[in-house]
């Protein structure tokens, strides 16, 4: 021990030599700003690889381009809600993005507080929101609707599978609209591709119980795979790495079984698991923070409430990147149809989860 | 659905001997305990399926155990270490840190070397190291066992959380990207139906789990060490009195329980997935000193508690795959529900080495 | 270690140190009552022992010769110094670890010698906003904004005195109920049914509330006395499973329209009646609530209880020694099913002031991990009522301050788990702060067991960094 001690003080002395930076003057290259933009995440924190992390993403690249402050709280509890809003105002922050419906309440009663900070709430809309709060809510379930039809689509064994972290509406409404796009592709081509581990009717399915416990995720997907379906939608933060860790492992014995990531395009996101992952459904989170941010610092603030949709590009589907060989043209282009579908109305997709307009 | 009914009646016979035993006041033995669960599962089982949406359901039996077993390891290994300490008469509250701080440094420490074996060798020495506070503060300095243990599993999630949210978030692919330990065949024993795939075809950490569950069972109760062990466990004054040094003993033993724990933490981020996520554990430490209770401070009890509850957990999740008609919440119980039926229906009272959880002062 | 560890001379002193409290059985010495607990332990079989048996406890405080007692009375009484380096420890410690992962703290350090300032800078800021998130804020801009902090403090100290009463209460009567958790749920489920569904004139609803909420926590803490009194099983098993049930029976009640808002699927309860809530204690620009004098009242309902009532010395008497307590014609099994349900109940009234009090209405996450935080709160507090109380204080100041911290200075809320951990470590062992310090009043500290307290001290700063 001492040893080590000696090693880290000399280490310590060596470079602490070094020379202090001359006087203060950012080496800018944006602006300097003032203005500061927060974020207060929920329980799951903003490494949870799902929409905290997203929301995170925009606001850091926000400080990027456009030369802000930003200050973000975890919060480590429900509890945690009130008191870090609370204390982002206290620091000064003009307006403070707070991540998940779970904060609705708190957001609102702060909001209301204190008229003159703005705020924004991704996946919660509640009418009765005072005039400083812009939610910005996804209609998740077109783009998984693509996702289902995909999956239906690409399934060889004629069963694909999904899973959630906790039955709440902003997991549910992935599970949902996957229900629906297999629906749809059983009714369109008279197949009958079956979907386990999610009851639309019931609203009740398979679920890790929380968004923690990944090795159980990879035994849910090993389950999965045994009743025989080859593509997965786990809808559980990072325990979908648990899914993709069963999926490479089924591959590495020479089964095809495929992946559909959530929230973020995870060829990108995760890795790890891009020779299995098939596509995603993507939130662009980060987009849409980012511009609520750019618009409040321009003085454009505004309360109407943002709905991503497939027209506006709020939420897709991802690119097929290396398994773009596995998707035949043929459902490409039926792909490239029912988004316009949905576009336009002529394919309607519900959810009881759906963000209310 | 015959099954069904033949499960019930084979319930209720267990039931009605085991409560002629207790009005007789004759100890309920082990296995009744053992077949009352297992007879309650196959039952439930055919229940619920039978309600489910599935005309024609498939669990696939070797699925259904490999999963089981898979969801068993880490607390086979958390509830060994537990039986180690706990014999030798220190409460290790602080399984959950050790598998917690295993699985952190195992990933942490493979990602660093390149190495998995480096990774899985450094798990054991967290854990260790967990354990050598453990004993420092409770043998030495003699601070409630129970409060040192868990304290230390809030330090540890607390230190975890910590390093994971500030350096390995910010570089994962030189941090936190440990790679993996393949599953090996046994060469024979691999390809026999059903069973062998899901005993044989493990990986290292698998194999070590069989290892330590016969190594801790002959040692603590075929070997003198075992039996000095248990004395201390039980009775120290007197082991000191034939020369055994009580907190020597201890101290070893909490090390090498926190080393076992430690590397069934390995299992997390070395076999199961591929990178440490925060607070992975998720309680199972818990879960693993509850196997050993149910196990009755035995090795091959709590072996076969810890697999027994897999395999309830991992029935349920397959439960609500097939679609059942129980709310998926309710499913979510079960592991937890059966193992208080259990215990309070069948194991009864148990009951700790004497002196467990008492610092020995020489006289 | 050494071959002999030889025990502290201070713990010969054990039976001379002062205790507030004698939890021994009448007539029976201590040396005497060791004894017999471990023999009577492992007699009978009529009453399953504890995995914490009872003489833990009890030796726990008796060990600490640095005079028993509460946290307060150890910082009023001879070991202020020692408290305050445990703190200061912890505090160092903590600094390491925040300033090994600073990423700015790595650019000053490259210059220390030229400018040391900046390190401690950077490091001591963090300390320094915990303090003003959870006591007094002086760049606050008026009073009330001063004072915010403190306030906080008491309101987040609340449900984590209320539950700690309820794990002290059990550990007293020699049961280990890491329940709490559970029994918060149930408190807060049937506290916030009442407080949403029904709708009751002001004061008698928010009385049917707590009512309500107490019965709760006692319904799932008294099973759990209920199951060791009949049948035996043991209690660690029977609290962590019930945790886990109560959680999931939470959820899945969440998912009913029974439990949901109006017109919407979150998994959120509608906000408690205003005449269901605990009046705020001062203004609305204050979370303070009523929900803090009853944390005020369970602590001394549970000083009146284990100190001055009957069926306390019924439970100290079961928790010192169940055989012996049998034997003086205590029921046992009723006092182990009561001290349950009472236990129960505390933790319940934790659960009622996060839903009548803090958050106002019932989600998952209600009892955030109020129940386990519970458990270090009561040892801290030594199981006493009033160290309970002021142990729940200290937790929720960094509970408070931490909040606080993450905002200004953006380090994550965890490094408080582990400051937090390392205090209650070293205040539970002053003889290994003592030895870290090289300071050692009473004896001449043998070269063995020296060089044993600094290689702790060397392991523990190894464990944190």
């Amino acid at each position: 021990m001492a040893g080590v001690a000696t090693l880290g003080a000399s280490a310590l002395l060596l470079t602490g030599c070094g020379a202090a930076p001359s006087a203060s003057g950012p080496s800018g290259s944006a602006t300097a700003s003032d203005y500061t933009a927060c974020m207060v995440s929920d329980s799951g924190g903003f490494d949870d690889k799902s929409f905290n992390q997203s929301g995170y993403e925009g606001l850091q690249s926000a400080v990027k381009d456009l030369g802000i402050k930003e200050k973000h709280v975890q919060s480590k509890a429900d509890t945690d809600y009130d008191p870090n809003l609370r204390s982002m105002v206290q620091q000064g922050c003009k307006l403070t993005v707070t991540v998940g419906f779970l904060l609705g309440d708190a957001t609102k009663s702060i909001a209301t507080a204190n008229p003159n900070s703005h705020f924004a709430i991704i996946d919660y809309n509640d009418p009765t929101f005072p005039k400083n709060v812009k939610p910005i809510v996804y209609d998740t379930a077109q783009a998984a609707f693509l996702a289902g039809y995909l999956a239906a689509g690409t399934s060889k064994t004629g069963k694909v599978a999904t899973f959630g972290g906790i039955n709440i509406p902003t997991v549910t409404i992935f599970m949902d609209g996957f229900a629906d796009g297999v629906k749809h592709y059983n009714e369109k081509k008279g197949k009958s591709v079956q979907l386990i581990g999610w009851d639309k009717d019931k609203q009740d399915g398979t679920f890790v119980g929380d968004f923690k416990q990944v090795d159980k995720g990879k035994v849910l997907t090993q389950g999965f795979l045994d009743q025989g379906a080859d593509v997965v939608l786990p809808v559980a933060g990072p325990v979908g790495g648990g899914a993709g860790s069963a999926i490479l492992d089924a591959k590495s014995k020479g089964k095809d079984a495929k992946l559909i990531w959530v929230d973020s395009d995870g060829y990108l996101t995760a890795p790890d698991y891009k020779s299995v992952i098939l596509s995603s459904v993507q939130k662009t989170m980060s987009t849409a923070v980012e511009t609520v941010i750019k618009d409040d610092k321009d003085g454009k603030f505004d309360a109407s409430p943002y709905i991503g949709t497939l027209a506006n590009g709020g939420v897709a589907l991802a690119p097929f990147h290396d398994l773009d060989s596995a998707v035949p043209a043929d459902l490409k282009s039926d792909l490239d149809q029912l988004k316009k579908d949905i576009i336009s109305g002529t394919v309607k997709v519900e959810s009881k989860s759906s963000p209310t307009k | 659905m015959a099954l069904g009914w033949i499960c019930s009646v084979l319930l209720l016979a267990l039931a009605g001997y085991a409560c002629f035993l207790t009005v007789k006041r004759r100890r309920t033995p082990g296995w009744l305990g053992g077949i009352f669960a297992v007879v309650f599962l196959i039952g439930f089982m055919i229940w619920i399926v039978a309600g489910g949406r599935d005309p024609e359901p498939s669990i696939s039996l070797g699925g259904l155990m490999a999963g089981a077993v898979t969801l068993a390891v880490p607390l086979v290994f958390g509830s060994l270490s537990g039986v180690l300490c706990e014999r030798a008469g220190v409460v290790n509250i602080a399984i959950e840190g050790q598998l917690l701080l295993g699985a952190f440094s195992a990933a942490v420490v493979a990602t660093v070397t390149a190495n998995v074996y480096v990774g899985l060798i450094s798990a054991a020495v967290a854990g260790a190291l967990v354990s050598l506070v453990l004993a420092v503060v409770s043998i030495k300095y003699l601070v409630n066992q129970i409060i040192v243990g868990v304290v230390l599993n809030v330090l540890i999630s607390g230190l975890t959380s910590f390093l994971f949210s500030t350096l390995l978030t910010a570089d994962p692919e030189h941090l936190n990207k440990p790679g993996r330990l393949q599953a090996v065949d046994i060469p024979f024993l691999a390809d026999i139906p059903i069973i062998g795939p899901i005993l044989f075809r493990q990986s290292l950490v698998g194999y070590l789990m069989y290892v330590a569950v016969i190594v801790v069972y002959v040692g603590l109760f075929h070997t003198k060490w075992g039996l000095r062990v248990r004395a201390v466990g039980e009775h120290p004054q007197a082991a000191d009195t034939v020369g055994i040094n009580v907190n020597r003993t201890r101290f070893i033993n909490v090390l090498m329980g926190g080393a076992i724990a430690g590397i069934g933490g390995s299992f997390f981020t070395l076999v199961s997935v591929d990178a440490f996520s925060k607070d992975m554990s998720g309680g199972r430490g818990y879960i693993a000193l509850a196997a050993m209770i149910f196990g009755r401070w035995n090795p091959i009890g709590a072996f076969l508690a810890a697999l027994l509850f897999g395999f309830a957990d991992n029935l349920q999740s397959i439960i609500t795959i097939i679609g059942s008609p129980v709310p998926s919440q309710f499913m979510a119980m079960l592991p937890y529900a059966l193992t208080v039926v259990a215990v309070a229906g069948l194991v009864g009272r148990s009951r700790p080495p004497a002196a467990d959880g008492i610092p020995y002062v020489k006289g | 270690m050494s071959e002999k560890t030889t025990p502290e001379p201070q713990a010969t002193g054990r039976n001379s140190a002062p205790e507030p409290i004698d939890t021994r059985v009448p007539g029976v010495t201590t040396s005497e009552a060791v004894a017999s607990d471990v023999v009577l332990d492992t007699a009978g079989g009529q009453m399953p022992p504890s995995a914490v048996p009872a003489a833990t406890q009890r030796r726990g405080r008796d060990h600490d010769r640095d005079g028993s007692g509460s946290v307060l009375h150890q910082i009023f009484t001879g070991n202020a110094m020692v408290s305050f380096l445990s703190v200061l420890l912890a505090i160092v410690l903590g600094g390491i670890l925040m300033a090994v992962t600073n990423p700015k703290v790595a650019v000053t350090a490259g210059y220390f010698f030229a400018q040391p300032g900046d390190l401690l800078t950077e490091v001591i800021r963090p300390y320094t906003a915990l303090v003003q998130g959870s006591i007094f804020n002086w760049a606050g801009a008026d009073l009330a904004a001063q004072l915010y902090p403190i306030t906080e403090t008491l309101t987040v100290a609340t449900p984590l005195i209320c539950a700690g009463l309820g794990v002290a209460l059990a550990f007293r009567a020699g049961l280990f109920n890491i329940g709490a958790q559970g029994q918060i749920i149930f408190g807060a489920l049937f506290g916030a049914y009442v407080g949403f569904a029904w709708h009751l004139p002001i004061g008698l609803h928010l009385l049917v509330v707590i009512l309500a909420g107490l019965v709760g926590g006692a319904v799932w803490g008294g099973v759990v006395g209920l199951l060791k009194a009949r049948t035996g099983a043991h209690e660690v098993i029977v609290t962590i499973m019930l945790n886990y049930i109560a959680n999931f029976l939470l959820l899945f009640l969440l998912t009913t329209p029974a439990f949901q808002r109006k017109g919407s699927t979150n998994p959120i309860s509608p906000f408690l009646d205003p005449t269901a809530l605990f009046p705020e204690l001062l203004g609305p620009q204050f979370r303070l609530h009523a929900g803090f004098l009853a944390a005020i009242a369970a602590t001394a309902f549970v000083w009146w209880l284990l100190n001055r009532s009957t069926i306390g010395f019924e439970f100290r008497a079961v928790g010192a020694n169940p055989s012996a307590a049998r034997t003086a014609g205590i029921n046992v099994a009723r006092s182990t099913i009561l001290v349950m349900a009472i236990a129960g109940a505390l933790a319940g009234l934790a659960g009622v002031a996060q839903v009548s009090g803090t958050e106002k209405y019932l989600s998952g996450g209600v009892a955030a991990s109020i129940g386990f935080d519970a458990i270090t709160v009561a040892l801290l507090g030594r199981s006493t009522p009033w160290g309970t109380f002021f142990a729940g204080l200290l937790f929720g100041a960094f509970r408070a301050g931490g909040v606080a911290m993450q905002a200004q200075t953006q380090t994550p809320i965890d490094i408080v788990l582990v400051i937090q951990s390392l205090i209650v470590l070293f205040i539970a062992a002053p003889p290994l702060v003592r030895a870290i310090f090289g300071l050692n009043p009473r004896k001449k500290k043998t070269t063995t067991s020296g060089t044993a307290g600094s290689r702790t001290g060397d392991v523990k700063s190894g464990a944190a960094v």
